[in-house]
């Protein structure tokens, strides 16, 4: 009897404090942040636009006002998702890590090589995710052991590394993935088994949803149900603490890094395989320092990853529509998106503000 | 300016009390940090306050020298009513503080930091030989000499601390705080600090003395003011009560003030450590050729003024630190190259000296701090997952058994009081049964019955066989708790003794300062000998 009725309160005590210590709030910052980065965005598209009106409706419900652009803003959310785990992974290891564009291109290099090479069979595109985080995870481990052994700034050798995969794909595209004679640089489109199933019907995504709904909860699972992601977790904490626990520091330190890259890598391979259809130039645009944004704004909780990237994307997609139905040009979306960005990460303003309060009380009052 | 001579001028008269507070409070939120408080500080005498942790002593201290406002209450300095809104306020009134933490520039020499931020100049400039004069003449009307021209890194604590209290005296304080004075001091340094504390009250000051030593209260106050929970108890006068009247008037309870030192006999070596040599950070050889053994059921006392290369050896006994040179054995298997984990798993654990730093991660909750070093094994880990069952369980046991006090074990570690992070500590490291535990200050900044705890926490654990290293800048603690005390001095054991009723306390403190030192034979023989 005591032993069940413990088991009952163990589970009370889990559900009550779920890992971040209050999503409630956080998901309300979020939303207030939205709301206040869309005031902004409407005293924009005042001053420089000839019908405000029109280009703010555009921005405001442009991701939900036709089927494909729903599909459009879907897709944006799962690549965000993977993007906002794989950061966060490396963010609460207490690390940081700009690589995941890298992870990301040779994810996506390894799903195209292994779709178009390997002789098409029933669930090639399986396969082609595999490698994709394979990829990733070996393109995160070189950082990571470069900053846990030879004490490299880790900040510069993973955006380094971000300009380094840039040209090795650039490379590889060019040189063996074009078929001879292309107008464009561009690679075949992946055969049908290559493919992400497709799911849905007018509003359609890719199979990356369910990728991206099982790696939110393996995430989870990994960072609070295993010893693995305890260490982890630990060792972001404080680093001293957790060399007296026994931790070999170094080794979460770079396997951080690299199962980071697992992630950054498979959202790769959906932006190969499910989007894109084929390998193109600059596959990533810029999408995976999104991915810090979003980890940020989730404040690393693996939960809250898709609920962040589910509104940031929205914003993104918003954005897109407004530049390509209005006269408001695409220069103002870039402050717009960058007046958002500042929005959605001012939530973390209030704690700032407290530690320089108190940063200035001690001061003056020593 | 004006305030201040006319203060002093009226100082003469006898009922005049330096600093009067009347009916003070302060909360903090819901915390009532000081409740009513009624001090009254007589002129020329030394007055203690003693508290445990969380009694309000700092937030006293901070209200008279004007760091924190008080809610409510009046002060009264030199007999006058003022309000202090800054420090400025309270050196232009004549208090001076000498924090524990000292605040001096350490890359500036003595004559200029007792200077700092009040320089004698001459149409702008700075005026070197001046200063040195000034500062110079000062000690030596205080009865203390300081080397004027020496920088204050190179300088001893104890020499620190007298730079500190000139510069409060330079800005012509006649109302001294000072804030745990000789938590760093060796017995020695500690008798001269109060030979120039009685020489300051003899020529006209003030002293205000806080600390938690009670004997050291006893010795040299005039008047004890006793603070518990934020209010003051009572102030009584120093010759008519025993240190163990005031711990009890501090804890508001009758506190065992022995406890019960384990007589079995020790067995079996636990820990030898052979010709150790372990380097610093710097690289400069810090522990230098150590041998000492640990037996079962033996608490083995390592006394040293810090930075004598206590810190190193211990992380170097515990694998934090590779050594440069020597073995290390437990029960008899050589673990010079293993890894902290592997050590652990062979019963090494460690009270770290630093816990809010390194024995915990205040972010983390309660039960992942409680058995982080055990959360990768069984019961705990169940294939690739952890058994959150068996992990509460283990955890509200260990809470019950150690009376953490806290609402869950799903706090986080920082919101606990120091005294209870303490125990979050005890509780991992005595239950992971090592065969050797070492307890670097395990009641440091801890109040006395959370201490006293722990010292009862550590002689139960000595029952069960384990050896102990202790390491502690308490000498109190050391005799207290310690079978043999080795002194470490420059990275050297310079001698062993068996401590027993009579040891003589001032020849530990000898060693320390590195004045004397056992014969190298008998210390041989002494290191080695089973008790």
């Amino acid at each position: 009897m005591t032993s069940i009725r413990l088991k009952i309160q163990q589970i009370i005590d889990n559900v009550k404090t779920l890992p971040s210590n209050d999503s409630f709030s956080v998901i309300v910052k979020v939303v207030l942040a939205v709301l206040l980065g869309l005031l902004i965005v409407y005293l924009v598209t005042l001053v420089v636009s000839e019908n405000p009106q029109e280009a703010f409706k555009a921005f405001i419900t442009g991701p939900i006002s036709q089927p494909n652009r729903i599909s459009d803003w879907i897709t944006d959310a799962i690549n965000l998702t993977m993007l906002g785990l794989a950061i966060s992974i490396v963010f609460q290891a207490n690390q940081f890590s700009l690589g995941a564009e890298g992870q990301l291109i040779f994810g996506a290099m390894a799903a195209g090589a292994v779709a178009l090479f390997l002789p098409p069979f029933t669930g090639l595109f399986i396969v082609g995710l595999i490698a994709s985080g394979v990829a990733g995870f070996l393109w995160g481990v070189l950082p990571g052991v470069l900053k846990a052994y030879l004490g490299s700034d880790e900040i510069v050798s993973t955006l380094m590394l971000n300009f380094i995969a840039v040209q090795i794909y650039d490379f590889l595209l060019q040189n063996f993935f074009m078929p001879p004679g292309a107008g464009a640089i561009l690679s075949d489109v992946f055969p049908a088994q290559g493919l992400l199933p497709v799911l849905g019907g007018k509003v359609r995504t890719s199979a990356g949803l369910i990728v991206a709904v099982l790696a939110v909860i393996i995430v989870w699972a990994m960072l609070y149900r295993t010893p693995y992601g305890f260490n982890l977790r630990m060792s972001g904490f404080n680093e001293k603490f957790a060399q007296h626990i026994g931790l070999n520091v170094k080794q979460v330190i770079w396997l951080s890094m690299a199962v980071s890259g697992i992630f950054a890598g498979i959202s790769g391979g959906i932006l190969a395989m499910g989007v894109h259809t084929r390998l193109v130039q600059r596959i990533s645009g810029g999408m995976a320092f999104e991915g810090i944004i979003v980890s940020m704004l989730a404040q690393n909780n693996p939960l809250l990853v898709p609920v962040a990237a589910v509104a940031y994307s929205y914003l993104r997609i918003g954005a897109d529509v407004m530049e390509r139905t209005s006269d408001v040009s695409r220069e103002i979306v870039i402050v717009v998106q960058a007046i958002m960005i500042l929005f959605l990460t001012v939530q973390a303003l209030p704690r700032i503000r407290n530690l320089r309060l108190k940063y200035a009380f001690g001061r003056k009052k020593m | 300016m004006k305030l201040r001579d006319a203060a002093f001028s009226n100082s003469s008269s006898e009922d005049v009390f330096a600093l009067k507070l009347q009916g003070v409070s302060k909360s903090y939120g819901n915390v009532r940090a000081n409740r009513n408080i009624n001090l009254s500080v007589r002129k020329d005498e030394i007055h203690a306050i003693v508290g445990e942790n969380g009694a309000g002593k700092s937030t006293l201290m901070k209200i008279i020298y004007g760091t924190v406002e008080p809610d409510s209450g009046r002060l009264e300095v030199w007999g006058k009513p003022v309000q202090i809104r800054s420090s400025l306020d309270a050196i232009r009134l004549g208090i001076g503080m000498v924090f524990q933490h000292f605040t001096l520039a350490p890359n500036l020499t003595v004559a200029e930091n007792v200077v700092l931020g009040a320089e004698p100049s001459r149409f702008g400039w700075l005026q070197a030989k001046t200063i040195e004069d000034v500062v110079n003449s000062l000690g030596s009307s205080f009865g203390f000499h300081v080397p004027t021209k020496a920088l204050v890194r190179d300088l001893s604590v104890s020499q620190q601390q007298r730079v500190e209290i000139l510069k409060t005296l330079y800005r012509r304080a006649k109302l001294l705080i000072l804030d745990e004075p000789t938590a760093v001091l060796t017995p020695q340094e500690t008798e001269s600090l109060f030979d120039i504390i009685r020489k300051l009250r003899a020529e006209g000051h003030t002293i205000i003395f806080i600390s938690h030593k009670l004997l050291e209260v006893k010795a040299i106050a005039d008047r004890i003011t006793v603070l518990r929970q934020g209010e003051n108890v009572t102030t009584v006068d120093a010759e008519n009560v025993t240190p163990a009247d005031i711990a009890n008037l501090m804890v508001g309870r009758s506190v065992l003030s022995k406890v019960t030192r384990s007589s079995s006999k020790p067995k079996e070596k636990v820990c030898e450590i052979k010709d150790l040599t372990v380097l610093s950070d710097a690289k400069n050889e810090v522990v230098k050729k150590i041998s000492l053994t640990i037996h079962e059921g033996e608490i083995l006392g390592l006394a040293g003024v810090e930075g004598n290369g206590q810190s190193q050896l211990i992380e170097c006994i515990f694998g934090l630190r590779s050594p440069k040179s020597g073995r290390i054995l437990l029960k008899n298997c050589d673990i010079t190259s293993y890894s902290v984990s592997q050590r652990r798993r062979l019963g090494i654990a460690f009270i770290p000296p630093d816990r809010r730093t390194s024995g915990v991660a205040e972010q983390a909750k309660i039960f992942e701090v409680l058995l982080a070093d055990r959360m990768s094994s069984p019961p705990f880990r169940k294939r690739m997952f952890l058994d959150q069952f068996q992990i509460g369980l283990k955890a509200k046991e260990l809470i019950k058994e150690f009376g953490i006090k806290t609402s869950s074990p799903n706090s986080p570690v920082g919101s606990l009081s120091g005294g209870n992070i303490q125990k979050v500590v005890l509780a991992r490291e005595i239950s992971s049964n090592p065969k050797l535990l070492i307890a670097a200050e395990p009641t440091r900044g801890v109040d006395v019955a959370a201490a006293e705890f722990a010292h009862n926490r550590l002689l139960d654990a000595l029952k069960q066989g384990l050896g102990i290293l202790l390491l502690t800048s308490d000498l109190d603690e050391l005799v207290l708790l310690a079978n043999r005390i080795a002194v470490i001095y420059k990275g050297q054991i310079v001698a062993i003794e068996k401590n027993r009723p009579g040891l003589d306390l001032k020849q530990i403190g000898r060693y320390m300062m590195g004045v004397d030192r056992q014969d190298a034979s008998l210390l041989a023989q002494q290191g080695f000998e089973s008790l």
